[in-house]
């Protein structure tokens, strides 16, 4: 089967800031695949190139077999967008935003509209001024799946929805991801993309640096592991791949390569567990081995992202 | 821990230095304002001035010989002249200077007018719509510094405009200083008074655009109260700033008390700008928003739907507005006759230049600036475009089965389409009020058929926008000159010796048929519409071709 979205080599300069710098990215039909990458790092630029708002200076983006700058239009009638800035008119209700959007998309639910304003405690007869920010989200995001598109691409899509609205979020994506559709999920909230992900492309200056399932990437990183010993653990810092240990009255904090795991857990059998527990490294963990060092404050900084 | 109190104390006692009351902060904003239009408040300024002494300077150089201004005394005597211009003084002994006041000021007023109207609204209503205001006055800034930072930007640059203009038009030979010191004040009282109605309208009104709807509405009625007045001679022109500005007799016999009327007026408006925008809400206005359509019509999802709903509102007082305009100057067709069957040598002047009854000379140049204000509708109507790219609200829908030139049919239909509504909406209260007065029906067809006979030129405005807005769309703004332009030839084109030079050539207006008075000629209309075709075709590729932006 061929990928529902390929993209390759692509560049796009603005004037002199070269946005994209060779960005490879392959999502497979019935997917969800996380984008991640900090502000700037080129998500919503890969992702208007996608829809054919912008035109790549170089390289192919192939999006449900089509050209996406050539058979834009043809395109998205099977594929549905939210922004992760939504601007809607001020003097147009959120119902007639929603309506004015699905509609120009194949498969237009009205009922399945109805019940996802509902589930999204959303007010369609509000005028676009008075909506809250969350509130706007909500109107792209229920404009996005009252359609039955096959491709959802959302680019920080809940940025300002509550926790509840995001758990009802959630659940909408793994219906639509049961019901076989893909989506290309480009966020900064990690324990989202975890959440829903089976693919995570990582995008840095430009360019995507890491990609693959996140048991893959899991594995290229850190275990954290929280033991107590019957016997002093002081001897854990002699194991290669053991890095940041605390020692405190038996107990022993420290992470350790995924790769050394079994060594350093059958050491601490033999020392006599009382209490472990162990943690897969979270994709924050990820993200921050990528930016953190050269990037301080990647993930909390502010910026224009484009 | 004692250094945080002394900390706290300090700030305590600078918080009391800035001050504490509903003024605080007006200072940092007056700067502020500075800042972000060091560049636009100059060159209103300058291009105010530049083209009020270059008026001056061709009024100098069209008219050289006493005989000249003798001649020309008899047409600012006229209906007509008195409907544009006001009554004129000066007659007896008419000098350069009488003629710049008489057939210049206006123009002054209506360009501070409108440079008040668009830079306080800037600094006011936009910023509360963007959300910039919320930001400013979640800091230590007092509830009037805004509206009155605002105010005395805008004050302190129509006092600038005044002098600078007084200071260039004295530079002229035969302008004296005092008469262009009274010239350029009565300019920049009439200004003052458009601040103050632009710091009303921006309490009224929830959008920017409508507030500036409203400001120059206000422009609008006070000019036409003043027609009415002048013509049928009630006195009710001494309610129009127009008036205040022009009794100060520049020139003549200068005097200064008309000015504290609109002294008065500005003081009185700006206090009760200030007293609302300290009532209301931040963001707020003085309507509540409605509940309304939870779905979509079907006439909505289609591109002209869409377009049409945003600029309805806008479009139908456009309309009104033309049509008041035209119902205003049709009756006044009577007088213009009556006054000139008296006057065989004003009958000569007029249909030697023109080659039309004065009747009709008088309905073919309202005809033009009917048409003139509608190009400025259909100029705006393409603008929105623009905006809704830079606002962002453009991604979503081409991000759905809509093509890029579908998006554009519906713009382009409302600007087109809605421009001849609007123009005709004049036309046709200018020819019923016309025909009705004459008792002549036919009278209403020929100024229908003298309305339509402008459309292809405002679509070629129109057609400039989507060219730029395609090809060049950082500079679509631009798309204005066109305007500009348009003014300069059709309306003043005569005193500024424009109608024989090639230059006029370039305006679309320069080629329309001022109908009626003149035969139908079918070409340039022909080619008006093939040019705004092509214009629009160049924009549609162009933005085909162009990547979206966004702010």
């Amino acid at each position: 089967m061929r990928p529902v979205i390929s993209v390759e080599g692509l560049v796009k300069n603005f004037g002199t800031t070269r946005a994209l710098d060779g960005v490879n990215l392959v999502v497979e039909g019935g997917e969800v695949h996380g984008f991640l990458g900090p502000n700037g790092a080129g998500k919503s630029t890969t992702i208007r190139i996608l829809l054919g708002l912008l035109r790549a200076d170089h390289g192919t983006a192939t999006v449900l077999g089509g050209d996406a700058w050539d058979d834009a239009v043809e395109l998205h009638r099977r594929l549905a967008y939210v922004p992760g800035d939504v601007e809607l008119w001020p003097n147009l209700t959120g119902g007639e935003a929603i309506d004015l959007q699905a509609r120009l998309r194949d498969g237009f639910d009205p009922r399945h509209r109805d019940e996802l304003c509902e589930r999204f405690d959303l007010d369609p007869s509000k005028k676009g001024r008075t909506y809250s920010k969350g509130n706007r989200q909500k109107v792209a995001i229920v404009a996005a799946l009252a359609s039955d598109a096959e491709l959802l691409i959302l680019d920080e899509p809940t940025a300002g929805l509550d926790p509840l609205m995001e758990a009802v979020f959630q659940e909408c994506i793994r219906e639509a991801k049961a019901s076989g559709r893909t989506v290309l999920l480009s966020s900064h909230i990690l324990a989202q993309v975890e959440a829903l992900a089976d693919h995570v492309s990582i995008i840095r200056l430009g360019r995507v640096v890491e990609a693959g399932t996140l048991a893959e990437l899991r594995h290229l990183t850190r275990t954290t592991i929280d033991v107590m010993t019957s016997r002093p653990a002081d001897s854990v810092s002699q194991f290669t791949g053991v890095h940041d240990l605390r020692l405190e009255d038996g107990r022993a904090r420290f992470d350790v390569d995924t790769e050394h795991l079994d060594a350093v857990v059958g050491h601490l059998h033999e020392l006599g567990i009382r209490a472990l527990v162990s943690q897969p490294p979270t994709l924050e963990q990820l993200f921050m081995r990528h930016y953190g060092a050269e990037l301080p404050g990647a993930t909390t900084q502010d910026g224009v992202s484009r | 821990m004692n250094a945080g109190i002394s900390t706290t104390a300090a700030r305590d006692a600078d918080i009391a230095r800035s001050g504490n009351g509903a003024l605080a902060g007006t200072g940092t904003l007056i700067r502020f304002i500075l800042r972000r239009d060091r560049i636009r408040i100059p060159v209103w300024i300058v291009a105010i001035v530049v083209s009020l002494v270059g008026v001056a300077q061709s009024y100098a150089d069209t008219f050289p010989t006493q005989s000249d201004l003798d001649s020309r005394a008899k047409l600012v005597d006229s209906p007509i002249f008195v409907a544009f211009n006001g009554p004129g003084y000066g007659l007896d002994n008419y000098t350069l200077g009488a003629m710049v006041a008489n057939e210049g000021l206006y123009l002054g007023v209506i360009l501070v007018a409108l440079m008040s109207v668009f830079l306080v609204i800037r600094h006011t209503r936009a910023e509360e719509e963007s959300g910039r205001a919320e930001l400013i006055r979640s800091a230590a800034v007092g509830r009037h510094a805004g509206t009155v930072s605002s105010i005395v930007v805008v004050a302190a640059a129509n006092v600038v405009v005044g002098l600078l203009a007084a200071a260039g038009l004295s530079s002229l030979e035969e302008l004296d200083g005092t008469g262009s010191l009274t010239f350029g004040l009565s300019m920049t009282a009439a200004g003052l008074v458009f601040t103050a109605a632009a710091a009303i309208a921006a309490q009224v009104a929830e959008y920017a655009r409508g507030a500036i709807g409203v400001g120059v509405a206000a422009l609008g009625v006070t000019y036409v109260l003043r027609a009415i007045g002048d013509i049928s001679e009630t006195g009710l022109s001494w309610v129009s700033p127009f008036a205040w500005s022009l009794e100060t007799r520049a020139f003549v016999d200068e005097r200064w008390w008309p000015l504290l009327l609109s002294l008065s007026l500005a003081v009185v408006v700006t206090y009760g700008a200030m007293v609302v925008s300290a009532r209301r809400d931040v963001g707020g206005a003085l309507v509540p928003p409605r509940p309304g359509r939870s779905r979509a019509t079907s006439q909505l999802v289609r591109p002209v739907g869409l377009a049409l709903r945003l600029q309805r509102g806008g479009l139908i007082a456009w309309a009104i507005g033309l049509a008041l305009l035209g119902a205003s100057f049709g009756p006044l067709v009577g007088d213009v006759g009556e006054f000139a069957a008296e006057n065989e040598q004003l009958q000569d002047i007029i249909a030697a230049a023109e080659g039309a009854t004065v009747t009709e000379s008088f309905l073919g140049t309202v005809t033009r600036m009917l048409a003139l204000i509608t190009t400025g509708f259909a100029i705006q109507s393409a603008l929105r475009m623009r905006g809704e790219e830079i606002s962002g609200r453009v991604e979503p829908m081409l991000a759905t089965a809509l093509s890029r030139q579908r998006w554009v049919s519906g713009y382009l239909a409302v600007a087109t389409g809605g421009s001849a509504l609007v123009m005709l909406a004049g036309s046709m209260l200018l020819g019923v009020t016309a025909a009705a007065g004459q008792q002549d029906a036919s009278l209403l067809f020929e100024l229908l058929a003298g309305g339509v006979a402008y459309l292809p030129a405002i679509w070629v405005a129109a057609g400039v926008v989507v060219a730029l807005f395609g090809v060049l769309p950082g500079v679509v703004k631009a798309a204005w000159l066109v305007l500009v332009y348009d003014v300069l030839v059709g309306l003043l084109g005569a005193p500024l010796g424009l109608d024989d030079s090639p230059a006029r050539n370039l305006s679309p207006f320069g080629h329309v048929p001022q109908l009626p008075g003149v035969d139908f000629d079918a070409l340039p209309i022909v080619v008006l519409v093939a040019v705004a075709g092509g214009l629009i075709g160049v924009g549609v590729a162009g933005f085909r071709r162009r990547d979206v932006q966004s702010s």
